[in-house]
């Protein structure tokens, strides 16, 4: 019997004794059929399952919804537009079949990898996502801590609810990498560079998307209160003759990116140097040409740009075109052990954690936020397992069929 | 799981509290971002809630004009102010086909400089969205063409006027600052008075709408080119041929002396009009190789559906219902709202995919998908 198994059958939940009555029924196959049909939807949830019963990423998310302000909420569930790329994220997984293999002991799975110069048991490592604290009291530290135990990496926004020079030094052992958004002036990006190497954060994510979207997206506006720029004449004055695309009303604070600033930030990072937000081959080729030592495939997590690809299925285009120069990174959708496997065999390096981490620092704090990092790792070798791979380089393409239209 | 985004969340009945709740609720996250990034706008940034505020909205029962936060959230006010069946002639949209449409963003591409700006039958157009003929809008709002006009004159947009239009068009052309076109049905019976009217008013192309039979509530006909023939001839502006739906008549059209075409599915009656054309651009656009602009309506709803109709080949997208529930609404502001807000949407997008300018737009921009699956989202 899996842990899994018997962990239900020992806590005395009403979860488990529905399961223990319902045993019967799920052994024909209508009843095996429904069985598999999860999460079930919010309103149906009657009773919050505490961190013992918690089974998967889905039983944090109801914790979190309830534990933060409605504008955190927001921010963190939803995405741009209509959100057609942040449904789409998930349900690129359900296009994937894995395909079976010859099952092996979980025991016989190792899927530890040293990569970016990271030494790591699992390759499923936590995204730079903002303000924490908001989530959560534990803030970054208690992700920190979470990433940490859980044996991986963490990357800390720019947009911290805890400075740098704090979250750095308060777990011993770990392994802490900053993003941050590019900044026009140079002086400007060296300081700010300087304070999260000084920090101990050798590697350095820059993350290139989410440009003119910046304060746009629908739940920023209804929250914020919008961002639109309009003309505003000083007393008695003419109005201020727009140009470019703050005629169209549009935030261009994030419209000036180039890749000549990522060649300049390459000069002032001597560890790994990150670039987030790939989707296209071209842009892939083009990080790489600029010195980047590793990419980000990512839409954000449907907080980007809406209409864009998922990143699942802008994947194996883009593993294509790198064709191992750099290792592949990837996040977007991430929910479950199985959608890991399946990046991975598309050729991903490692998978980031987001919107799920903070599911789990917002339901239970920095145990929370381990123990769902510990779970979707732990789901990865049952998958792992499961398909025969008993090392990270056996979860390849020949493992999956990918079916995209 | 997260909860499913609704496109509307602005409260749906009079008096309904939901979404001032609902923005009283600014929490930790509102203000501290607001606070780290402590962006430098070119000019000082206000926001439309504030704006909104200053100015009271038309009827106590509404949402103010700037919480609306997409072009649908406008229908759901209008419906507040007209009731479903004042409003039935312009509900509804079909966004089907977008869904299998996605864009390719492309980064590091400085689109400081955006400029949307094109030339379409001799005037230069602020966006290639261009507000479609609606006939008799009064049915919506007082003023009706009227507040339209200035609405949409004030959003920079050009306009189609409908040859069943409730204000006379020169009084139109007065109100107007923006390029006039105007709308006949090929084979009216009023065919030579509009032209005239059209002439007169410096109207600067004419729509000929063909297959919809001779008014807005006919039946749907066979095209009839021996009338659109007679527009070509009974005038000395470009003329339009609004209700293309294959490549063959969009040839047909050009061979007739159209000037441009619509490729549109508006046969008269709601149910066909409102079917997606997108993937109609491309071989028409095709068909016509160059010789006239190809425009296109039905559905657009998003700033992503206007550039993916661009990015096949469009020179410009129509607008209708849309409009006329910022109109029904709010009157020449809401006409107003609703084209900015379109028109800033496809500026966002047009950044994110690399896109300073319309001459950068091209069919690498989009990618068409096969129809998928029908799965159980788990998440």
């Amino acid at each position: 019997m899996a842990d899994i198994e018997r962990n239900w059958l020992t806590n005395p939940s009403r979860r488990s004794a529905i399961a223990r009555v319902a045993g019967l029924m799920a052994a024909s196959p209508v009843g095996a059929a429904m069985a598999q049909i999860d999460p079930r939807p919010l309103g149906e949830h009657h009773r919050f399952l505490s961190l013992a019963e918690v089974q998967n990423a889905f039983d944090f998310e109801p914790h979190f919804f309830g534990n933060v302000v409605q504008s955190v909420y927001d921010y963190t569930a939803h995405g741009d537009g209509s959100e057609f790329n942040l449904r789409r994220n998930r349900q690129a997984f359900d296009w994937v079949d894995i395909l079976p293999g010859r099952a092996i002991p979980t025991s016989q799975v190792d899927l530890s990898s040293t990569l970016l110069g990271v030494n790591a048991k699992f390759p499923v490592w936590v995204a730079p996502t903002a303000q924490m604290v908001a989530l959560h009291p534990d803030g970054e530290i208690g992700m920190y801590r979470a990433a940490t135990a859980a044996s991986t990496l963490m990357m800390l926004s720019i947009n911290t609810g805890t400075p740098v020079g704090q979250v750095a030094p308060a777990v011993q052992g770990g392994t802490l990498w900053a993003q941050y958004y590019p900044q026009e002036n140079l002086t400007t990006t060296q300081r700010s560079i300087d304070t999260l190497q000084g920090a101990g954060c050798k590697g350095i994510i820059v993350t290139i998307d989410q440009t003119a979207s910046f304060y746009e997206r629908t739940q920023q506006v209804r929250n914020l209160g919008g961002r639109v720029i309009r003309p505003v004449a000083a007393a008695g004055g003419p109005a201020p003759v727009l140009t470019g695309s703050a005629r169209y009303r549009i935030n261009g604070g994030r419209c000036w990116y180039t890749w000549q600033y990522i060649d300049a930030v390459r000069k002032m990072v001597p560890g790994p140097l990150i670039i987030k937000g790939i989707l296209e081959p071209e842009d892939a080729v083009l990080a790489i040409q600029h010195g980047a030592d590793s990419i980000i495939v990512s839409n954000h997590g449907g907080r980007s740009m809406d209409y864009g690809p998922s990143s699942l299925e802008a994947l194996p285009a883009i593993v294509a075109a790198v064709n191992g120069r750099v290792p592949v990174l990837f996040d977007s959708g991430i929910r479950r052990g199985s959608d890991c496997f399946k990046a991975l065999a598309l050729g991903a390096n490692a998978v980031l954690l987001g919107r799920a981490a903070r599911w789990g620092l917002a339901a239970f704090g920095s145990t929370g936020a381990q123990r769902l990092i510990e779970m979707i790792q732990q789901e990865l070798v049952q998958t792992a397992a499961a398909a025969g791979c008993a090392k990270l380089s056996d979860i390849n393409k020949t493992k999956v069929k990918a079916n995209f239209v | 799981m997260p909860t499913p985004y609704n496109e509307v969340t602005m409260p749906d009945k009079k008096g309904s509290t939901a979404g001032a709740s609902r923005r009283q609720a600014l929490g930790v996250m509102g203000a501290t971002t607001a606070g780290v990034v402590g962006m430098s706008l070119p000019v000082s940034a206000q926001t439309p809630a504030a704006e909104a505020r200053r100015r009271a909205p038309p009827s106590p029962a509404l949402v103010p004009r700037g919480d609306l936060v997409n072009v649908l959230e406008y229908e759901v006010q209008a419906r507040l102010v007209l009731g479903a069946a004042k409003l039935a002639p312009v509900v509804g949209s079909d966004r089907t086909v977008t869904d299998r449409i996605t864009l390719r963003p492309r980064w590091n591409i400085p689109t400081r400089d955006l400029d949307l700006t094109s030339t379409l039958f001799g005037d230069e157009h602020f966006t290639p969205i261009i507000v479609g003929p609606i006939a008799d809008q009064r049915r919506f709002h007082p003023e009706g063409e009227l507040a339209m006009a200035r609405g949409v004159s004030a959003a920079k947009a050009a306009m189609v006027i409908s040859s069943d239009s409730s204000v006379p068009l020169a009084t139109i052309a007065q109100a107007a600052t923006t390029p006039l076109y105007v709308q006949a049905y090929a084979g009216s019976p009023k065919l030579k008075d509009v032209l005239a009217q059209a002439g007169a008013a410096k109207a600067r192309a004419v729509f000929v709408t063909v297959g919809a039979g001779a008014s807005a509530s006919g039946p749907a006909t066979p095209i009839d080119w021996a009338d659109v023939e007679a527009v070509v001839k009974g005038t000395s502006l470009p003329v339009v041929v609004k209700g293309v739906t294959s490549p063959q008549e969009a040839r047909e059209a050009v061979k007739r002396g159209a000037r441009g075409v619509v490729v549109s599915n508006y046969r008269g009656g709601n149910a066909v009009s409102l079917r997606g054309t997108l993937l109609l651009v491309a071989p028409v656009v095709e068909a016509v190789g160059g010789q006239v602009p190809v425009l296109v309506d039905g559905s657009f709803r998003r700033g992503t559906d206007i550039i993916k109709a661009l990015g096949f080949g469009a020179k410009g997208v129509l607008i209708g219902r849309p409009v006329m529930w910022g109109l029904a609404a709010y009157g020449a502001d809401g006409a107003q709202g609703v084209v900015e807000m379109l028109q800033t949407e496809l500026a966002r997008y047009m950044c994110m995919c690399g896109r300073p300018t319309l001459a950068s737009v091209n069919p690498s921009l989009v990618r068409v998908h096969g129809i998928l699956p029908t799965v159980k989202n788990n998440g």
